[in-house]
């Protein structure tokens, strides 16, 4: 009853002029973005974080919000128009959306994405608003050992999203670590890696890498191509939502899809692409049409919408509880918590629980709105497709450089923004995952300052943080994870190598 | 301040050797892929990259931010937006002069008359000509 009516009062606040125009401004910015094959809400995320400097935390995480929930359905736009993927996660929506879109009309594809995308996405803010307290409350028991441990698991979680590249991804990582323990050392206070550079010397700000590595890297990655995507569509397209009769035929679909993802929102560093993939495969194979799948069946597309959406509210469960990014978007509103001096963390949900069920409510209302932005994106996605890639790619570069400018006034961190773009694009260029740096600088300095804080106040005994349950658990956890990512890596070099003895 | 077993170098060090290892054991896997295949294993995607482009781009950009705090956001941004529709493969004279003129002001509209932004206006007389400029657009 309690949280039924903070969730009301946080109704209350998120409904707020402000607020609401705040929420749909960022709604509109995803889609957009989302849309756009090439650009993805997460570069819309990073370009955006510092703007959100001159706002309260609360109106950051409600823009930044409306930007992710907004962001994960807009990608699927350009899916069912263009069969271009806007973003990674809407590229399982090419392959029964496209097909429904040719056969039946771009309207009934777009009405079964959004549909679906929606309920998925309301459901996992729900969980988000119902579930994340009684998991903050037990998160409360946690000393600092038990967060080192818990940033540990959410630094290797990146092992989740490597995708035949785990050691590139782990380089990546522990670069990215390193890179955030640049300038004064979090107990002492002691320079390090600064190189004798005075600009060195304060740190770099996650941001400003943040955009480098995301904004820049894609815009020079974007210019560099000899044969880009054409965005000429010159496609009207208009949607709705869909009747409560075709709801109802969809239901299965939606409601595995919208179960999956919110599960796999709460998996560190699995995300939208991994939700929506799996509820795809699962879909395909507990469909009675499984057979069809690729050629338009509505179930196809459903599910990993569903999916999808569904893993935006639950992927800021561990965000929120123990300060562990369940997602990309997920990372940058980490960023923007911090930025403004807020510690996600349990004590939060003691702390200021009205900002938090105003950001929930925030994030339910975010998904209503969707559905009303999407129409109107739609309907003018023809026109908006038809501006030259290049003159949008100028502007983003823009945005980028005065973004990184505004994080603390000072042209050195454009530079540092300049270099970590040019890194950015080199490291796409050679397939070197970016998404494990960016994680590492932003968790880096918070595993560091738990590890030494807890090595302090035991007594420089290190064996705490395997004598304490919770602390172990959650180690051994995070060791259980490494083996398992690593042993086909492993297998793979062992076959290798029994396979160069023999030629 | 006693400094006890985990000290300020221990972390970056740690990470710096863990980035060095994973390293290691890449160049390891890359040389056991290349001696079991006979030949380089692929590095990219196959995008199909234009070296050119990529080389002017990425100076164009570079030269962007070293040109920030000389000339002004104000002058130097026309040229960076004419300079990448350029390299963008628009040629249309209209267009980049448009898209430049147009799309500055509205930035300067945006980040120094709405966002209070103290976006640099550049050294000596390249200051004097943003303030003019400011003054004229209104934005002063």
């Amino acid at each position: 009853m309690d949280a039924l009516a903070a969730f009301a009062n946080g109704l209350a606040v998120a409904l707020q002029p402000l607020h609401l125009g705040v929420m749909v401004a960022g709604v509109l910015i995803g889609v957009i973005a989302g849309a756009l094959p090439g650009i993805s809400f997460v570069n819309a995320m990073a370009i955006a974080l510092p703007f959100t400097y001159m706002m309260s935390p609360l109106v950051a995480m409600m823009f930044l919000g409306g930007i992710y929930v907004g962001g994960v359905f807009g990608g699927s736009i350009s899916s069912l128009l263009l069969n271009i993927p806007g973003d990674p996660d809407s590229l399982p929506s090419c392959w029964d959306g496209y097909p429904i879109s040719q056969r039946d009309g771009p309207q009934r594809a777009l009405s079964i994405a959004i549909t679906a995308s929606a309920v998925g996405g309301l459901f996992s803010a729900l969980l988000l608003a119902f579930a994340s307290p009684p998991f903050a409350r037990f998160a409360l028991t946690f000393d600092q050992p038990e967060f080192f441990a818990a940033t540990v698991l959410g630094l290797v979680s990146v092992l989740a999203i490597a995708k035949g590249q785990l050691l590139m991804s782990l380089m990546s990582l522990f670069l990215g670590v390193a890179i955030g323990a640049i300038g004064s050392d979090p107990l002492y206070g002691v320079a390090r890696l600064t190189f004798g550079f005075e600009l060195l010397s304060s740190g770099i700000e996650f941001t400003v890498v943040m955009i480098g590595l995301f904004a820049l890297g894609e815009v020079l990655d974007y210019a560099s191509q000899r044969l880009r995507p054409d965005f000429g569509v010159r496609q009207k397209a208009r949607m709705g939502i869909l009747s409560l009769r075709d709801l109802w035929a969809l239901r299965g679909s939606i409601g595995r899809g919208t179960g999956i993802g919110s599960v796999i929102g709460v998996v560190p560093g699995a995300g939208a692409a991994v939700g929506a993939l799996v509820a795809y495969g699962i879909e395909r194979q507990v469909n009675s049409r499984r057979d069809e799948f690729g050629t338009g069946v509505e179930d196809g597309l459903a599910a990993p919408e569903a999916s999808k959406n569904a893993t935006t509210g639950t992927a800021l469960i561990p965000l929120l509880t123990l300060g562990i990014p369940g997602s990309a978007g997920a990372a940058i509103m980490l960023a923007a918590l911090m930025l403004h001096g807020v510690q996600p963390g349990p004590a939060l949900y003691t702390k200021d629980p009205g900002m938090l069920y105003a950001i929930f409510a925030s994030f339910t209302l975010a998904n209503v709105f969707m559905v009303i932005v999407s129409v109107g994106v739609t309907r003018f996605f023809g026109a908006l497709m038809r501006a030259d890639p290049a003159i949008i790619c100028a502007f983003i570069a823009i945005f980028s450089v005065v973004g990184a400018f505004g994080v603390r006034n000072n042209i050195a961190d454009v530079y540092l923004c300049l270099v970590f773009g040019v890194l950015g694009f080199y490291m796409r260029r050679f397939g070197f995952p970016a998404a494990p740096m960016v994680l590492g600088v932003i968790l880096g300095p918070l595993a560091e300052g738990y590890l030494m804080t807890s090595m302090a106040n035991y007594a420089d005994d290190w064996t705490v943080f395997f004598t304490r349950p919770k602390s172990a658990f959650l180690l051994s956890l995070a060791g259980g994870f490494v083996v398992w990512a690593l042993w086909p890596e492993l297998r793979r070099l062992a076959r290798r190598a029994t396979d160069g003895r023999r030629n | 301040m006693a400094r006890g077993v985990v000290g300020p170098a221990t972390w970056p060090k740690a990470m710096l050797l863990c980035a060095a290892a994973a390293a290691a054991l890449l160049a390891l896997v890359r040389l056991l892929e290349a001696s079991a295949l006979r030949k380089p294993p692929a590095t990219d995607d196959g995008t199909d990259y234009h070296e050119g482009r990529s080389i002017g781009a990425v100076a164009l950009l570079l030269g962007y931010g070293i040109a920030i705090p000389l000339v002004g956001i104000a002058w130097s941004t026309p040229v960076f937006i004419a300079g990448w529709l350029l390299l963008g493969g628009i040629r249309k004279p209209l267009t980049v002069g448009l898209v430049s003129i147009l799309g500055t002001i509205g930035v300067l509209y945006f980040f120094v008359k709405l966002s209070v932004m103290p976006l640099d206006r550049g050294k000596g007389a390249f200051e004097q000509a943003t303030v003019a400029l400011y003054r004229l657009l209104g934005i002063y």
